[in-house]
């Protein structure tokens, strides 16, 4: 399952850029994520998403695609659980950045067990209050954005620091 | 041309009939629509149940208008195209989208004067012809505002 060419963090030496798991569904959660790209400048990126027709949007990047699934789907979510967890112990991301929803969170919830850090932007979509995934990410997430600054909250953890748009 | 996309979650039907119905009435047939998982087919213009993105941008950018439902990736896209769009939010008491999320989301967008939106199925006609006449909005920049990007940065790549 080990991928050449990455260095655990700890080796000494030569500092090897992060890498960085970028996960989103389709639709918005995806365009969302391809807006964040300039943060991702000088970091190894590897994208996961649920439709194959994506990868020519981040051509020369790592890409995987993962089962699409939502919480009415149980069977679903484990297969995709499994999937995202050998994604995580082939790449081995340094941190994990996600736009939603289901894969992305289980990503964090995944990752957090694997003490990789996980960061939650919740979707522009979701003005009213946090989206639900994005609520039940809360505590699974080292860095929780909204990306509306009436739904910051600094006793959940819910930071705001502008929006993809 | 005049584009049309519902996304690709749940069928949204009843924007695919709005279009046809107006294309009717006006006698058009120059518009092409991306209609997911639709029951409805539409009897004035040519349609598809996905597009990947490559060909979903080429179709924004020969279109004239944008008619969507008001999903923040279709109308994200269509603002960096620099698109004059018209959006119908999918709702959740006819099935459309598990919540009225999008509601929210077409009053946002409206208030910034980037995007009409129907929410009534009766304004839909009339809404679509007034757009035609309007100019179009200027084209958004596709990165994330800086300080999102640069929060994002130092979480990556200093751990903070």
């Amino acid at each position: 399952m080990s991928r050449s060419g990455s260095v655990g963090s700890q080796g000494g030496g030569v500092k090897r850029p992060p890498k960085v798991l970028a996960v989103a569904s389709g639709g918005g959660h995806w365009i969302e994520l391809l807006r964040l790209r300039p943060a991702f400048d000088g970091a190894e990126v590897v994208y996961v998403t649920v439709r194959s027709f994506y990868r020519e949007d981040v051509d020369g990047n790592v890409f995987y695609c993962v089962p699409d699934a939502n919480r009415w789907n149980r069977l679903k979510l484990v297969w995709l659980a499994f999937r995202l967890l050998l994604i995580l112990l082939r790449e081995r991301p340094d941190v994990i950045v996600t736009t939603g929803a289901a894969p992305g969170l289980l990503a964090l919830q995944l990752g957090r067990l694997l003490k990789i850090r996980g960061c939650w932007v919740d979707s522009l979509a979701n003005v009213d209050r946090l989206s639900l995934s994005g609520r039940l990410a809360v505590g699974h997430a080292a860095l929780f954005l909204t990306q509306w600054p009436h739904l910051a909250n600094d006793e959940e953890g819910v930071e705001y620091a502008g929006s993809v748009f | 041309m005049i584009f049309v996309s519902v996304g690709q979650m749940l069928p949204f039907d009843r924007l695919i009939r709005l279009v046809d119905e107006w294309a009717a009435s006006r006698d058009r047939q120059d518009l092409f629509a991306q209609v997911g998982n639709a029951k409805y087919v539409p009897r004035r213009f040519a349609s598809v149940d996905f597009l990947p993105p490559s060909e979903f941008r080429r179709h924004l950018c020969e279109s004239e208008i944008f008619v969507s439902h008001a999903g923040t990736g279709n109308i994200l896209a269509a603002l960096e195209t620099g698109r004059r769009i018209l959006v119908v939010p999918r709702r959740a008491e006819w099935k459309e989208a598990t919540t009225d999320h999008q509601v929210s989301t077409a009053r946002h967008f409206e208030s910034k004067g980037l995007v009409r939106a129907v929410y009534d199925d009766a304004d839909f006609l009339p809404a679509l012809d007034r757009l035609l006449s309007e100019p179009p909005p200027p084209a958004i920049s596709s990165p994330a505002s800086p300080s999102l990007v640069a929060r994002l940065h130092a979480f990556i790549f200093e751990g903070r």
